[in-house]
């Protein structure tokens, strides 16, 4: 018998959990708490109803644990009467009994269930922040690693949306323009509607891609809609005091936008050129220089942005503007060391490096690179005549000269004094030779301050060019000797012309 | 002695319930899964996931040495649940035994464990939160992503993120 009702408390048990995980948890509950009473009730088919009035306790604490106090005084009550209608006999004193086990399991469910929930409260608000931490630390140990502006931006843009960091749907960032209160649109990550959001979500999961390959691909069109860079790039906002961009720059804190408020053109603007109702801009501001804005939303989920959400961001916007702000600063000093500081042209560090770079190697596939150089003819004599500081300006006022006369990717250089070099990669002599001929024309077309003291009445240039498809061109040196010595013949040839390296040998 | 049997079939009837409830929720959060993906036309072993929401506990990549040192069977998997009689899948802990001492090193809440493809039909409306969970708990415990989740934590260790 002992092992029968062992079984049967096996089988009630095992009965009880195979069903109650597939109904709703109020069944669930329900389904347990009548298990123990058919355990009691089978304990009183073997053993008789003189254990029910003690036994019954079993099933009020069990429904006290399962429905907390008023489960375990509805048990208590339903007990009292069971136990009066099997027994035939009403034993009042058992009433207060029933009811103090009952609402003492009841109490003591609740109370353990309510502990349980703050220590749950807590841990999730633990795990958030050790979560955000983590996502700054990272960020930062990445950030300090590089000085390219577009990597920066990558991270930036990465951590604001990607899973493991704060989750956004969709992030953009735009720069101060310098010197102008405006707002320049340069990347965004994120799609443009809520479809493609859900196919690329798919596309990362589905491709197991890590956060190295969304840094890399984050710009492929697979993962971002080109729409939104495309729409982004050509934004160029001005912000002041009234618009919600000035207002994040001038307080220095995040502005939430629950509704799109139509007095703003640039919420209006936002609203249609993104289709988003609701955003936030979080400022990126470095020792009070505004660098620019991060504009955050939640296209996809819908999800509200809280004031939490935001809070959470500011650590990260900061980094990321001392992040751009050092870039940025970074970027400035690289080209002041690659430019001359008169005429804005390039310089002959970066000459040399250019040269290096467009230079066709024998066995690489590269086209002909062309150069010429040339140098403002009598400029000694106009120097003495008109003093230094007018031969400044003719050498600022002849950089824009050269500048307009070039084509786009092409190369110009200050070389040193009043000497210029224009490198011109992929082109053959001959088409070297028009944009030389260009230039000549235009500088001696233009006006040029003092030019009246020249001996022809006008600044003119004397100009040689240089291939490196000449067979008697093989190295650097070459290309730029064959130049200048053409120039030296364009000189000799009585100035304000222009001679190339192939004519010099043919005449030789 | 009818005490004694009594208490000795109450304990029993607790024991057994509390050993084989994780294991039939387990079991009955796949049966439901089976049944509602059967609905949509697809099968929970299709289902794209993402563990990026992994919350770390420890430096990635990390600097510890015998975190560093450690071979992925090293790593445990649990399965964290709410409790013994009405367990809920609360996430899965990760962590590493170093001689004795239990290091913690990630938790994956079952609320962050997130799939496109349910994103997309709780979006639409066409199943809701409670139905999501149950069936991001049946993939979440499958034994392939239990394996990808563990050699992803490992991964992360050794390499970090970025």
């Amino acid at each position: 018998m002992f092992f029968l009702l062992i079984g049967t408390a096996i089988g009630l048990a095992l009965a009880a959990n195979l069903f109650r995980f597939h109904v709703s948890a109020y069944l669930n509950k329900l389904i347990f708490s009548v298990a123990p009473l058919l355990l009691i009730e089978a304990f009183v088919a073997f053993y008789g109803l003189e254990h029910l009035r003690w036994m019954i306790l079993f099933f009020i604490g069990i429904a006290g644990y399962s429905y907390k106090l008023k489960g375990g005084l509805n048990a208590a009550g339903f007990s009292f009467i069971l136990v009066a209608v099997q027994t035939k006999g009403i034993f009042l004193l058992d009433l207060p009994v029933y009811l103090t086990i009952g609402a003492g399991s009841g109490l003591v469910t609740h109370y353990l269930i309510h502990k349980k929930r703050d220590h749950h409260r807590w841990t999730n608000m633990l795990m958030e922040q050790s979560k955000h931490l983590q996502v700054f630390r990272e960020v930062s140990t990445t950030m300090q690693r590089t000085l390219q502006q577009d990597l920066l931006l990558k991270v930036i843009l990465t951590s604001v949306t990607a899973g493991h960091g704060l989750g956004f749907n969709r992030a953009m960032i735009f720069l101060s323009a310098n010197g102008s209160k405006s707002l320049k649109g340069v990347v965004g990550v994120g799609p443009m509607d809520v479809k493609k959001g859900y196919e690329v979500w798919e596309k990362i999961s589905e491709d197991k891609l890590k956060l190295r390959d969304l840094i890399e691909h984050n710009f492929d069109s697979n993962f971002t809609d080109p729409e939104l860079n495309d729409i982004l790039k050509s934004l160029d906002i001005p912000y002041d005091e009234q618009n919600v961009f000035g207002m994040a720059l001038s307080s220095q804190k995040p502005v939430i936008v629950n509704h799109i408020d139509k007095n703003d053109s640039s919420q209006v603007l936002i609203n249609a050129l993104f289709r988003t109702e609701e955003f936030a801009v979080i400022p990126l501001i470095n020792q009070g220089k505004n660098i620019g804005i991060l504009l955050i939303d939640n296209i996809v989920n819908k999800r509200p942005i809280t004031l939490q959400d935001t809070e959470n961001i500011i650590p990260l916007s900061n980094q990321a503007a001392i992040a751009l702000d050092h870039a940025n600063l970074y970027e400035q000093i690289e080209e002041m060391a690659l430019r001359d500081g008169l005429t804005g042209l390039l310089n002959q560090r970066a000459f040399q490096t250019i040269l290096n770079d467009h230079f066709p190697f024998e066995g690489q596939c590269r086209g002909p690179l062309s150069l010429i150089i040339f140098d403002i003819d009598f400029f000694k004599v106009f120097n003495d005549k008109n003093g230094h500081l007018l031969g400044n300006e003719v050498l600022m006022k002849l950089a824009k000269v050269i500048v307009q006369s070039l084509r786009h990717g092409d190369y110009s250089f200050r070389f040193g004094g009043e000497e210029f070099v224009v490198l011109l990669p992929d082109t053959t002599l001959e088409q070297a030779e028009v944009i030389a001929e260009i230039i000549r024309q235009n500088v001696e077309t233009a006006s040029f301050p003092g030019e009246d003291t020249q001996p022809n009445g006008t600044l003119t240039v004397s100009i040689g060019t240089a291939c490196t498809s000449h067979p008697a061109i093989s190295t650097k040196n070459e290309l730029i000797d064959a130049a200048d010595q053409a120039l030296y013949k364009a000189k000799n040839a009585g100035k304000n012309t222009v001679v190339s390296f192939k004519e010099f040998v043919s005449i030789d | 002695m009818i005490e004694l049997t009594f208490i000795m079939g109450v304990l029993i009837f607790l024991m057994t319930a509390a050993l084989t409830s994780r294991h039939l929720y387990s079991f009955s959060m796949k049966s439901y899964s089976r049944q509602i993906t059967a609905h949509f036309g697809f099968k929970v072993s299709e289902l794209h996931y993402s563990y990026d929401q992994m919350i770390y506990f420890i430096s990635l990549p990390t600097t510890l040495p015998y975190v560093k040192s450690a071979v992925k069977e090293d790593l445990v998997i649990e399965q964290d649940y709410s409790s013994f009689f009405y367990p809920v899948l609360k996430g899965i802990r990760i962590s590493l035994n170093d001689k004795g001492q239990k290091l913690y090193l990630a938790y994956l809440p079952i609320g962050n464990f997130r799939l496109p493809h349910l994103d997309k039909l709780q979006n639409d409306g066409q199943i809701d939160e409670q139905t999501y969970l149950k069936i991001s708990i049946s993939k979440l415990l499958h034994p392939k992503t239990l394996q990808e989740v563990r050699e992803e934590v490992y991964k992360q260790l050794q390499v970090g993120r970025y």
